[in-house]
């Protein structure tokens, strides 16, 4: 139980209803402020809660205008259960076109959050402590954000948990995209820090996305977003409707990209301006240059070449053209029809 | 004459050489300083002598990296005349990702430049009083940046002088992109004050594109500009090798989007999150909505509708997305199948 975040509106009472989650808040410009986040509630009938949630990352926005079409569009009548949407988690940095919060917080690194911390800590902890344990599934929508541009997918975190995995892979699909990508635990990272490795570890059902990218969204990425939102909505049973099968809508069967191999992400090994030679679902073979690093300062300095370390089709490529040395530039694995498929232990 | 900017090698020496233009430079981590900005001369046997620039904004990386790349794999002996390369000229923008220069300085609006003026100043003057005058043809590529992205494309600015306008024409279509773009002057602005524009008051062949934008590059977008560039080199007779036809290259027949009238131009009514609501390339009919507003402030309040005032197609969508009143969210022209079209246009 939060004793620094109430909510402005009665999560429980049936209806639609608006309002904001409201943080105590003290800024050099405003004393005794209140930090607001929207929320949006529907409740109509019997049926599971879901939890839609977006702009964990600021320039993350395909997913923000998919979660406020959801909010200002959504027929109340369609809604069997409880639908509530937080459009976006991180306004600061949504706002100023940033990834992080202006000090430089990633809230996707800060769960179970701290109840007298930061507002991103007290937000985090009321997500943890008080949203999560009352909803049945968790739709977290990402993309690339200014950085990277992924092909526009649902995603997943291969689990070590048998059922839990199995859950997360038949719930992934009910976003319809034409690839899914299927990552390994990040390293180096404790998996409860972040919002999706806490939710899953609750055991909800759990649907992330990466649905575009380079800190823009374009109308074919919004649909993909809206579209996909709907879907799995309906594939949860919190909105009326048969869920389709991307076969059903007469579209190509779907390809899964295993990343999950420590040959899947490649990093700059200079600093410098980064080209896409290939790009996002591109098939490479292993060797084959995806990129070059120009040294803009040293015009007789040939370019850098990056070289596919394994073959596979290209996940994730850079957005943002400025590399620091380290710098994620490209993900690939290999393609498959089914995660059935996959190899035991990635290569 | 620049007394306060200098160019490491000589301009006029035959085979290829690089170094930089330099200028004096003071900042609080560094006195005594340079500023140097990389430029690259490949000379070889009789013809005209181009300019190729990139980075006249920050955020617009395509030239950039085209521009970079043809200074590497271009031969000497490929070339008849002299090419010139500045791969950014606004180093310390692209450097952070930005249009413009850590003082806000627009480089496309600071010509002819200030020789005693900040660094972009005294490099504008430096290109508008040594440079310019020594070419027979300037290039400066530019994309949507951070904030808009465009069909990737070559343009150019409509001007009543025939001979002039020709001379524009012809450069525009070597470059053989799917579609071409045509302005008016920008209003409320001294069209003199931008790099091409004063390249062009001093007789000077010029061409301009934008080759995509939203501040990154893809494979797509590289593979046009690179063409194109090369094309368009050849076209200008600077480069050997024949002209490649549109066919050739892959190309669909030529089009043209007109952007001559001001309305256009759709811009932010207010402040708030743009979504595009229609996708780069559509026919959309006046009345027709493209994007919306989110107050994300309050979600009681519906987005605000933004629509086109005009018919026509879809040439350049919204960028980044926060907007305030007044960004340009969105640019629809009218469609021209051919060069006859465009100039019966502009006789009625």
């Amino acid at each position: 139980m939060s004793t620094t975040v109430s909510c402005s509106i009665d999560l429980d009472a049936p209806g639609k209803s608006t309002g904001y989650l409201t943080i105590g808040d003290s800024t050099n410009h405003s004393g005794w402020a209140t930090y607001m986040v929207p929320i949006i509630k529907y409740k109509n009938s019997e049926g599971p809660t879901v939890l839609v949630l977006a702009g964990n990352h600021g320039d993350e926005y395909e997913g923000q205008f998919a979660a406020r079409d959801l909010a200002n569009n959504l027929d109340l009548n369609e809604v069997t259960g409880r639908i509530i949407i937080i459009p976006c988690l991180s306004q600061p940095a949504a706002k100023a076109g940033t990834r992080l919060w202006p000090d430089g917080t990633n809230f996707n690194r800060i769960f179970p959050g701290n109840e007298n911390g930061a507002v991103h800590g007290k937000l985090a902890y009321y997500l943890s402590t008080e949203l999560f344990p009352q909803v049945d599934a968790v739709f977290e929508l990402h993309s690339g954000g200014r950085g990277h541009h992924f092909i526009p997918c649902s995603h997943m975190v291969w689990s070590t948990d048998v059922n839990q995995r199995k859950k997360m892979i038949n719930s992934m699909q009910s976003y319809n995209t034409t690839h899914h990508l299927v990552f390994p635990e990040q390293p180096g990272t404790d998996p409860t820090t972040l919002l999706p490795g806490l939710v899953e570890r609750l055991g909800k059902e759990l649907v992330t996305t990466e649905l575009g990218g380079s800190g823009v969204a374009t109308f074919e990425s919004i649909t993909v977003a809206k579209e996909g939102l709907r879907n799995g909505l309906r594939y949860f049973k919190v909105i009326k409707g048969e869920p389709k099968t991307r076969q059903q809508l007469g579209k190509s069967a779907p390809v899964f990209l295993d990343l999950r191999g420590s040959r899947s992400y490649h990093s700059a090994t200079h600093a410098g301006l980064y080209e896409n030679i290939k790009g996002c679902s591109d098939q490479v073979s292993e060797g084959e240059v995806i990129g070059l690093i120009h040294d803009m300062d040293h015009p007789d300095t040939p370019a850098v070449e990056i070289r596919a370390k394994q073959s596979g089709v290209i996940g994730v490529m850079r957005g943002f053209p400025r590399v620091g040395i380290g710098d994620v530039v490209a993900v690939l694995g290999p393609a498959y029809a089914s995660t059935d498929e996959f190899p035991e232990k990635p290569h | 004459m620049s007394a306060t900017v200098s160019i490491s090698f000589d301009l006029n020496a035959a085979g290829k050489n690089m170094g930089y233009l330099v200028v004096g430079d003071s900042t609080n981590h560094s006195g005594w300083a340079s500023h140097q900005v990389p430029i690259i001369s490949i000379k070889n046997g009789q013809g005209p002598t181009v300019l190729v620039v990139g980075g006249t904004h920050g955020d617009e990386y395509e030239g950039q990296i085209a521009a970079a790349s043809l200074s590497r794999t271009l031969k000497v002996e490929d070339v008849t005349g002299r090419i010139i390369i500045i791969p950014c000229i606004s180093m310390e923008a692209a450097r952070n990702g930005n249009r413009l220069w850590n003082d806000g300085a627009n480089f496309n609006r600071v010509f002819p430049g200030n020789e005693n003026g900040a660094i972009h100043g005294k490099l504008a003057h430096f290109l508008s009083s040594e440079l310019f005058p020594q070419c027979d043809g300037v290039l400066d590529m530019h994309s949507g940046g951070r904030s808009m992205y465009f069909i990737p494309s070559s343009n150019m600015t409509w001007v009543k002088d025939k001979e002039q306008r020709a001379k524009l024409i012809k450069n525009m279509v070597a470059w053989n992109t799917e579609v071409h773009m045509v302005g008016g002057e920008q209003p409320n602005t001294d069209p003199y004050s931008l790099l091409n524009r004063n390249a062009e008051a001093q007789g000077k062949s010029v061409s301009t594109g934008e080759f995509g934008g939203f501040g990154t590059t893809t494979p797509q977008s590289m593979r046009i500009i690179k063409e194109g560039l090369e094309n368009f080199l050849r076209a200008f007779g600077v480069l050997k090798g024949a002209v490649r036809t549109r066919e050739e290259m892959g190309r669909g027949p030529l089009s043209i989007i007109d952007f001559r009238d001001g309305n256009k131009f759709i811009n932010a009514p207010r402040a708030g999150i743009y979504e595009n609501l229609v996708a780069l390339g559509a026919e959309v009919k006046k009345g027709d909505l493209v994007g919306q507003i989110h107050d994300v402030d309050h979600p009681d309040v519906p987005p605000v509708p933004v629509r086109t005032a005009t018919d026509g197609v879809v040439g350049v969508i919204r960028g980044f997305p926060p907007v305030v009143t007044g960004d340009c969210v969105c640019v629809v022209g009218k469609k021209w199948n051919s060069l006859e079209e465009l100039e019966r246009s502009e006789a009625n």
